[in-house]
């Protein structure tokens, strides 16, 4: 009850984002952006379907859903890209666009990482936490690449010149991978780390549950059992 | 008799493959031969010692885990996209021919996929791992779309550091990564259907007798 009503809050945050975006968009909100408003829409759009539909998916298959914690991260990265254009960061600080794709990379990364411990957990899948963090790693750099084909497309369609013009838009391209990459494998490792050392504690758990159970055996009395 | 030992000449013959290219790529580079190319030995060389050493080590990590070793096929595609591009580069292909680039980086995607898809398969055969068809398919084209991106990467490291201009504009970064994608997948959608047609006559086989 209470987590569909932080992620009605959380739904109403991405309306409100979106809005704003469009009204930006069609010039009803005359806020200057050093990059595309259309650009924005789709990304904030993409963000929250993408999170709807997994969560959709994942309910389907009766498993639990994303927590709300989820869709909060995904909010704050759409609302970075806002807070960026806003208070001009994009234009005054080149890094502000390096940070914003760092946490965009570790976001993906911590939903992916939700969405296989999930499947773990529900023995869909069985993968050793290293070779988990790893594929965390790659599922997000595939969303890298489509936000790199999203760019592109926009630049061919609406010649509005998202991805900046010839090597500077090169550099610019791999200057977002490699700052999703960091993001990413900064999450990755720390996720394998943790999942390691639960499914540690829960194996010493057993072993000694299993230890005890076998010495309370030797314990009792043989006459009466 | 493991399929490694039994095709061990297969697997040779095909390091051999490899191994002319290194050397040739090396002769190059430090001006022994004078071969002109579109490009950069260096940028050759590391693509040829990355795809042989990725999958002499993924053979190697598989064996030393009582696994079977990768199929000789997968050396062949890790062959046949390297040639494709040291061949393009030597032969002025990639600035003769139109889309050049694009079908190599179509093929290297795809190359890359299967490589990795074979990977996953050799470890759910050996109990390593549980992947279902599809998960093993998906995650076999991430990892493909991630070596494309260290490729890109490592043209950006090129380019910033040794200001050659290997790296191409915008476009060609993003098209590169696009025909990577869609090569991974092309191959890796035909792979899962021939494994699924491949099971469905072997189950339909042990019905009948």
């Amino acid at each position: 009850m209470l987590r569909n009503v932080f992620i009605n809050i959380i739904r109403l945050g991405f309306l409100v984002l979106v809005s704003f975006e469009v009204l930006g968009l069609t010039r009803i909100v005359q806020v200057d952006s050093p990059y595309s408003w259309l650009g924005f829409i789709i990304t904030g759009c993409f963000i929250w379907l993408s999170l709807e539909i997994v969560s959709s998916r994942l309910k389907k298959s009766g498993l639990e859903q994303l927590s709300p914690a989820m869709y909060l991260i995904g909010l704050i990265g759409s609302y970075l890209n806002l807070f960026g254009i806003l208070t001009g960061l994009f234009t005054r600080y080149g890094w502000y666009d390096q940070v914003i794709h760092g946490f965009g990379g570790a976001a993906a990364a911590l939903v992916f990482c939700s969405v296989f411990s999930k499947l773990q957990i529900a023995r869909k899948i069985s993968v050793g936490p290293r070779l988990l963090g790893f594929f965390t790693f790659c599922s997000t750099m595939l969303l890298s690449s489509l936000y790199t084909t999203e760019e592109f497309l926009e630049t061919k369609i609406f010649h509005d010149g998202r991805m900046g013009s010839g090597i500077i838009g090169g550099f610019h391209a791999d200057n977002h991978f490699l700052w999703n990459a960091i993001g990413a494998a900064l999450v990755a490792f720390v996720s394998a780390v943790v999942i390691r050392r639960r499914e540690n504690s829960l194996s010493y758990s057993k072993k000694s549950l299993s230890l005890r159970r076998g010495s309370s055996q030797l314990t009792r009395d043989p006459v009466k059992s | 008799m493991d399929a490694y030992v039994q095709f061990k000449w297969k697997y040779n013959l095909i390091r051999l493959g490899f191994l002319g290219w290194m050397v040739f790529e090396l002769l190059n580079w430090v001006k022994i031969l004078h071969f002109s190319l579109d490009f950069s030995w260096a940028g050759l060389l590391l693509t040829v010692s990355w795809i042989w050493g990725s999958i002499e080590f993924a053979s190697w990590k598989l064996r030393k885990s009582g696994m079977e070793s990768l199929p000789w096929a997968a050396y062949l595609i890790g062959l046949v996209g390297t040639s494709w591009d040291a061949f393009g580069d030597v032969a002025h292909l990639y600035s003769s021919v139109m889309y050049y680039d694009k079908y190599a980086h179509f093929f290297g995607g795809g190359s890359a996929a299967i490589v990795s898809l074979f990977i996953l398969w050799r470890l759910v055969q050996g109990g390593k791992i549980l992947l279902d068809p599809r998960m093993m398919g998906f995650f076999a084209i991430c990892m493909a779309n991630f070596l494309g991106i260290l490729y890109e990467l490592e043209e950006y490291s090129e380019s910033y550091f040794f200001h050659n201009n290997r790296m191409g504009d915008a476009f060609d970064t993003s098209t590169d990564v696009i025909n990577n994608f869609l090569g991974a997948a092309v191959m890796v959608v035909i792979a899962l259907i021939v494994l699924r047609k491949k099971k469905n006559s072997e189950s339909a086989h042990l019905t009948a007798v």
